[in-house]
């Protein structure tokens, strides 16, 4: 018993402090959220792409949002299959300096998802690198 | 649990004179991840991979690794209970104050620190030293599944052990065991093989291939936690069921 009530209240605080909110799909919940570095997420639909945006906090000065493709959309399955399977559960974490979030409100949201080049040095991951390297060609043709 | 602690310094004893051969133990994992670093950095030939220059050190290592984690910990405690059966082993009069629940858990624990050891030793030669393509989001969580399966590791290796009647068949079982659960978690892992859905949860319920996939998810798609928690919950089912099980074999088994 002795080592059971602190064994239980380490998970309680595990739980409750590691727990994400969940606005479901409403981009809206999420960008509030997401304004004052808060943990939430949500699942949208972006270009045809299921797609999942995690706010996961302020560490250290720096706001983790993750973004990662749930789902291709059809049209890209059917343009490339092999492509599209690759891009497919990959993400793109980004640690953007809390200064930059608060000063951008919550346009920074809009600005990761259409991965515009100001976030560049702030992003890591596999979506990045599939879009400089296998996916270039797609990306370049939808640019132009 | 009586008699805990003096279990755990039981243990510990017997490591701390065995130290060379849990040192070697560790350094053949090093070795091992050494020498697949080198023979296996051949860049993959498939579409979108060889592009992102990924080698099949970088592929196969979500696998390999974990396997060599399980293998070092499944040896280092087969022979843990078996091999203690009279007439060998610790001598009675040591045993007295200890119930047969304190013996068990006194050797996971100790166990469980040297396993931790050679989850940093795996981490510190796979991802720092020879590393790895990963995309990880954190090193808490590679080491963090590296030591869940250690726990299993571990956990399997006291099974088979308490199940054992001699040191032979728990030493012929084990790596058939081992040897088993990589052979259908590297079934998961090859591109060209298509399994129907009942068919993969039944292999995914493997616990090698649930770290090995979850290492997959982080290493090469960068997923978070999140992602990989329900896996977390499954191994964890996993560890507590062996331990369950071996625990009342061994408590209610005639002295």
């Amino acid at each position: 018993m002795r080592y059971l009530i602190p064994i239980l209240l380490i998970s309680l605080i595990l739980i409750t402090g590691c727990s994400i909110q969940d606005c479901n799909t409403d981009l809206s919940c999420f960008k509030e959220l997401a304004k004052d570095c808060s943990r939430a997420k949500v699942n949208i639909k972006y270009e045809d792409n299921d797609v999942r945006l995690t706010s996961r906090g302020n560490w250290f000065g720096e706001c983790k949002i993750s973004l990662k493709i749930e789902k291709v959309g059809d049209r890209f399955v059917q343009e490339d299959p092999t492509l599209a399977k690759l891009a497919e559960g990959k993400t793109l974490n980004c640690e953007i300096p809390i200064e930059i979030v608060k000063n951008n409100n919550e346009q920074y949201i809009d600005e990761i998802l259409n991965l515009e080049q100001k976030f560049d040095q702030y992003c890591s991951g596999p979506i990045k690198d599939t879009i400089k390297g296998p996916l270039k060609d797609i990306v370049m043709k939808k640019i132009n | 649990m009586k008699g805990l602690t003096k279990a755990i310094r039981l243990e510990y004893n017997y490591i701390k004179e065995r130290w060379l051969s849990t040192l070697l133990f560790m350094l053949a994992s090093a070795l091992i991840i050494i020498i697949f670093s080198v023979v296996a950095k051949i860049p993959v030939p498939w579409e979108g991979f060889a592009q992102m220059n990924y080698t099949y050190y970088d592929l196969l290592a979500p696998t390999i690794f974990p396997l060599i984690i399980l293998f070092v910990t499944v040896q280092m405690v087969v022979l843990r209970i078996v091999g203690e059966r009279a007439p060998f082993g610790t001598l009675d009069r040591e045993l007295i104050a200890i119930s047969r629940m304190g013996m068990y858990l006194g050797k996971m624990f100790v166990h469980s620190i040297v396993a931790f050891i050679q989850c940093l030793i795996v981490y510190l030669f796979g991802f720092i030293l020879f590393p790895v393509k990963s995309y990880a989001m954190s090193s808490v969580t590679i080491i963090l599944l590296f030591f869940l399966l250690a726990l299993f590791g571990l956990s399997l290796g006291m099974f088979v052990s308490v199940f054992s009647k001699h040191k032979e068949s728990a030493v012929q079982i084990a790596p058939y065991l081992v040897l088993g659960l990589f052979i259908t978690s590297l079934i998961l892992i090859f591109p060209g093989i298509v399994l129907s859905s009942s068919i993969k949860a039944i292999f995914m319920s493997n616990p090698l291939a649930l770290i090995s996939q979850s290492l997959s998810e982080s290493m090469v798609n960068g997923v978070g936690f999140e992602d990989i928690g329900s896996n977390v919950a499954r191994i964890i089912f996993w560890i507590l069921g062996l331990i369950v099980i071996s625990l009342l074999k061994f408590k209610y088994e005639r002295k």
